[in-house]
């Protein structure tokens, strides 16, 4: 997942030099990123839960998860989210206004 | 500079100076450059390849501190040398304005929304964003397609949208590089008319890099680089103003 939004963020890191050129803050460039982080994790954990409806049933032992481990899990994934967003933050927090020129 | 000037000038440098690299490999990409521009002009910059041009624009824009010098924007001094003197990327929200050789638009954004971005990273609301936005598309006659992706429009539509986009914030600077560069003829000259309507109409200074030789009855001055330097083109008084800054 950070390979994918470090991939995705260079990408972009004219249009976020652009954004910093014109004077966007840190907190909105990382915004961004963060935003495209969680809605990968969402995206994620929503499907994870969906193919769960059909798969755990199939499983030869009872697989059992209650709402207290969708909670856990959930907070897993909004943590590994974030984690994995922390490379493409550092990408554009390096970039600097004038690659907008090249 | 007098701080308590009412109406101070849209720029002033004084000697800028910028090198790169050091030892053998120095070099001086712009020397003792002192230019002022009054609010309401448009002025022309113009020179060979690697003569100075880009390096002066983007000193100014503050995007590339120069090595000696200073910079004074609405009479407020914003660089020393290469130390800012302000927030720099505040300050190029709140006063300044660019359009490039390519119109640079965030490409997955209308032509409406790359203007909106403009104006809400400036602390505009959406809604406020949205109206302010529309206003300039209409101002710069591509209103009809605010709604277009950048793909759909063509160039010279495409850099009447970064023109808006550079207008956001009601700028009291515009600096553009080369913006007719990716135009035909005819379609550069509206552009550059286009700089000079708003100088004249909204009071914002316009400093324009240009190769385009056929546009410059549009400009209220014109100026060469040459090696680093600076040089008046047309007329011998303006401001190439080392001695009047120094008198100030």
């Amino acid at each position: 997942m950070a390979l994918i939004l470090y991939t995705l963020t260079l990408d972009k890191i004219h249009d976020i030099a652009l954004l910093k050129l014109i004077g966007a803050r840190n907190g909105v460039i990382i915004g961004l990123i963060l935003q495209q982080a969680l809605l990968m994790g969402a995206l994620g954990y929503g499907l994870a839960w969906w193919l769960g409806q059909f798969a755990f049933p199939r499983f030869p032992r009872l697989v059992v998860i209650e709402a207290p481990d969708l909670l856990m899990l959930g907070g897993i994934v909004l943590a590994i989210s974030v984690l994995a967003s922390l490379l493409g933050i550092w990408k554009a927090m390096s970039v600097e206004p004038n690659k907008v020129l090249s | 500079m007098n701080p308590n000037d009412s109406n101070p000038p849209a720029v002033v440098t004084e000697n800028l100076t910028k090198v790169y690299g050091s030892g053998n490999t120095e070099v001086v990409a712009m020397k003792d450059v002192s230019l002022r521009v009054a609010r309401g002009e448009v002025i022309a910059l113009l020179g060979p390849s690697g003569a100075g041009k880009s390096t002066l624009l983007t000193a100014i824009g503050l995007i590339n501190p120069p090595t000696a010098g200073r910079i004074h924007i609405g009479g407020e001094l914003v660089m020393d040398a290469d130390q800012a003197m302000v927030d720099l990327r505040a300050f190029r929200r709140r006063h300044l304005g660019f359009v490039f050789q390519k119109a640079n638009l965030i490409p997955f954004l209308s032509a409406v929304e790359n203007v909106q971005v403009a104006l809400e990273i400036n602390d505009a609301t959406p809604r406020a964003a949205h109206k302010r936005a529309m206003e300039l598309l209409e101002y710069l006659g591509v209103a009809d397609r605010a709604n277009y992706l950048p793909d759909a429009l063509s160039g010279g539509q495409q850099q009447r949208v970064a023109v808006a986009r550079a207008l956001a914030n009601e700028p009291s600077l515009i600096l553009a590089d080369e913006p007719t560069a990716a135009l035909d003829s005819h379609r550069g000259r509206q552009v550059m008319q286009l700089f000079a309507k708003v100088a004249h109409e909204r009071g914002a200074a316009v400093l324009v890099v240009t190769h385009d030789q056929r546009s410059l009855d549009v400009f209220d001055r014109t100026f060469e680089m040459e090696d680093g330097n600076l040089k008046s083109r047309q007329m011998p008084d303006v401001s190439i103003a080392k001695d009047s800054l120094h008198h100030n």
